[in-house]
């Protein structure tokens, strides 16, 4: 396995986000009782971090260690907002459904963990490829929990059902409770498939 | 004091140019945003009456049957059917939810207690929680409900004609869509649409 390939599968896999490291949780137990919700966020802080992450690991060696965290809140900050301004005049529906996540990207601590621990210290390409592991493997946590979640919840997928009318669903599953329950199996089941090594 | 000056330096101009790109896009794309408002106001004004036109014929049908009034500082939208009869009266109602403002467009039959439609224009609810008052299953209960005395929300499983489920979890959004409608069709009704206005609106 080359370098880039490694750097975007252990964002996707051994150092997912969500299952190994356990960050952006508020969002990923808030969001994921609709699988179009998780799809939505996925792409959203797939281009911040990208775009983020991109500015950082090319200016990073210039900024002072002291300022170093509101610089890389400005940078997020201003890429989240530019995003949700673009939505809002060529993607009317979306930015709808969108509008209260916004504030959400900008205080996700994936986000300003990767800035942190990798932009700022590897160039632009291994950068750019660990944002786009880290989110294709946060948007992939995302919607294995929304799956269920909605499934059990309201008995549809994507709003359609697909569980018949016979299904009564499980109202609990949609709340926190059922949000704790799944991303507790998950990481179970994560974490079965490849044990995580005691250092 | 060098390493001061040029932390305040570095941040100062990451500033700048942030708000200079921000402002420059702000500038191209704001137009097209209140373009957008405005037609996304239209459409809930037709949708909230059960006109539902094509994408492209939005302005159109809304200039063909929709009529504007300014009354006392409420933007009122009227609906004449072919005989002349006041058919639907719509505005705006706001509050606060239960993060931050709700904006709605309610549809009321001339009778001004008869709910004829519901629409959300905007909120900023916990997704998948209160931003569920967007989805039509939600808003298709208000439909046929009347406002006597006023509009409740219940947990579940509502019977009476001015009764509405609550949305599993979000009681205090749901609750605050109820607080809404009463209070400003009830402002609605006393200070711009009184009685005597209602009947000149009616015999046009």
């Amino acid at each position: 396995m080359n370098n880039t390939t490694e750097i975007f599968v252990n964002g996707l896999w051994r150092d997912n986000p969500v299952f190994r490291q356990i960050l952006g949780l508020c969002i990923t137990l808030a969001i994921t009782n609709r699988v179009v919700n998780g799809v939505t966020m996925g792409v959203a802080v797939f281009f911040v971090l990208v775009a983020s992450s991109f500015i950082v690991s090319v200016i990073g060696e210039y900024v002072p260690r002291r300022v170093r965290i509101p610089v890389y809140m400005l940078i997020i900050a201003t890429f989240v907002t530019l995003v949700y301004m673009f939505l809002r005049a060529y993607f009317t529906g979306l930015s709808q459904a969108l509008g209260a996540y916004v504030g959400l990207i900008i205080t996700n601590c994936i986000i300003l963990g990767r800035l942190e621990s990798f932009s700022s210290e590897n160039g632009p390409w291994e950068s750019v490829v660990d944002a786009a592991g880290i989110s294709a493997g946060f948007a992939a946590a995302l919607i294995a929990m929304s799956v269920v979640r909605e499934l059990l919840g309201f008995g549809t997928l994507f709003g359609i059902n697909v569980l018949g009318s016979g299904w009564t669903p499980w109202v609990s599953m949609i709340l926190a409770p059922g949000g704790f329950l799944v991303l507790g199996l998950l990481v179970w089941i994560e974490r079965s498939i490849s044990p995580v090594e005691e250092g | 004091m060098k390493k001061e000056i040029w932390m305040v330096s570095v941040l100062l101009l990451v500033a700048t140019i942030s708000a200079v790109v921000l402002g420059l896009v702000n500038v191209t794309t704001k137009p097209i945003i209140e373009k957008n408002e405005a037609q996304n106001l239209r459409k809930a004004v037709l949708h909230s009456m059960e006109i539902t036109p094509e994408a492209d014929k939005i302005e159109e049908t809304f200039k063909d049957q929709i009529e504007t009034r300014e009354i006392d500082g409420k933007t009122v939208y009227l609906r004449y059917n072919d005989e002349g009869g006041l058919e639907n009266v719509a505005f705006e109602v706001s509050g606060s939810g239960f993060q931050g403002q709700v904006e709605a467009l309610i549809s009321l039959a001339p009778d001004l207690q008869t709910i004829k439609g519901l629409e959300i224009l905007n909120q900023q609810e916990t997704p998948g929680l209160g931003a569920r008052i967007t989805e039509d299953e939600f808003l298709r209960q208000f439909k046929g409900k009347v406002l006597d005395p006023e509009l409740l929300i219940v947990k579940s499983g509502a019977s009476g004609n001015n009764e509405i489920d609550a949305i599993t979890g979000a009681t205090r959004t749901s609750k605050a869509v109820q607080k809404i409608i009463n209070e400003d069709v009830e402002n609605v009704r006393s200070n711009m649409l009184t009685e005597d206005r209602m009947e000149e609106l009616t015999h046009e």
